[in-house]
């Protein structure tokens, strides 16, 4: 907790300049993760319905945008400065990719529910999506961040 | 210390050697003891936001104040349905408010971490309540922009509703947070 409790104006400023940086970089290829994350929505939902599955005629919803992972980015990225730029090599970079494939597996499994809750809708179900898709954006990844500082060792 | 107590008070146990209880292990780690709590926290709080009173009440009145607001500052609206306006002129747009649209969500966020991180409860009450007046200014600046842009193309409101609004609600709760746990 000690690291939330030091941050500071720098530390937000850079904060939000990577986030930019990182959002004009990935509208580069926003369209083609959007495509991709419809196929592969299409693919479980075959699994799901193998007889009547639901066709995604309007892949906008999908938002090709990866917000909660390059939050969770930004946010790494945003902890070093000039000064301590020495110690990016001792960060648990495993531990990173292992929460990003975690917020894109949660991210996959927000839209397919709200896909079928579109066919089936329950308060759960409906719940669940606001949760993820609304609240999870920004909380998972803040949380991440979190509990990946809390695993360094103090300097 | 006290966690230990209450188990030992629950389930009473004989101290010998083999069975003693180490105090130190039964400590949650702090950050550990943050996320759990915030994530509750947050689940109650949008588990009650997603009752369908509350979300008829925060629509409903997230386009009535919004209809006030735009046609004060010059932007015609009309309320076509309780919770669904369109642009009198330009592109003739209707907007529908969804629970998403009523600034409730970043609001939430932020009360959940307030709430799970170790603070006196006068700085924490003070927080909440900045942290819902912030959430809801910052809604009604987004719609308002959002809604000024849709007059003008169709096309800017589209990218700046999906890229720039979602991603400032982001930077304002870390913002807001980040200096709220820096506030005395």
């Amino acid at each position: 907790m000690e690291i939330i409790r030091r941050l500071s104006f720098g530390f937000l400023l850079r904060f939000i300049v990577w986030f930019l940086l990182f959002l004009a970089l990935w509208s580069l290829v926003s369209s083609s993760y959007s495509w991709f994350k419809m196929q592969t929505l299409q693919q479980i939902l075959s699994w799901i319905y193998p007889t009547q599955t639901p066709f995604i005629r309007n892949p906008g919803f999908l938002q090709g945008f990866a917000i909660s992972e390059l939050t969770l980015l930004s946010l790494i990225f945003a902890r070093w400065n000039k000064v301590d730029l020495s110690s990016i090599k001792k960060y648990p970079w495993t531990k990173v990719l292992g929460c990003i494939a975690i917020l894109f597996i949660i991210n996959i499994a927000s839209q397919l529910m709200e896909v079928i809750s579109q066919r089936s809708s329950t308060f759960f179900l409906n719940y669940a999506v606001t949760w993820l898709l609304s609240v999870g954006v920004i909380v998972l990844p803040f949380l991440c961040w979190v509990w990946l500082e809390s695993t360094l060792k103090p300097a | 210390m006290v966690l230990t107590n209450y188990l030992l008070f629950f389930f009473p146990m004989k101290k010998t050697k083999q069975n003693k209880i180490n105090p130190k292990k039964l400590v949650i780690n702090p950050s550990l003891r943050f996320i759990l709590l915030s994530i509750f926290i947050i689940s109650i709080l949008v588990f009650i936001s997603s009752l369908n009173f509350i979300q008829q009440f925060l629509t409903a009145f997230t386009a009535l104040s919004l209809h006030s607001i735009l046609n004060a500052l010059g932007i015609s609206v009309r309320l076509v349905e309780p919770i669904v306006l369109q642009l009198v002129h330009g592109s003739q747009m209707k907007f529908s408010i969804i629970p998403d649209c009523t600034g409730i969500y970043p609001a939430v966020v932020l009360c959940g971490f307030i709430f799970a991180f170790p603070a006196n409860s006068r700085k924490k009450t003070l927080g909440i309540f900045g942290a819902i007046a912030a959430s809801f200014v910052m809604n009604y600046l987004r719609l308002v922009s959002l809604i000024a842009l849709a007059q003008v193309s169709v096309r800017t409101f589209e990218i700046a509703h999906l890229i720039i609004w979602q991603s400032s609600f982001i930077i304002l709760v870390i913002a807001y947070f980040l200096w709220w746990l820096r506030w005395k």
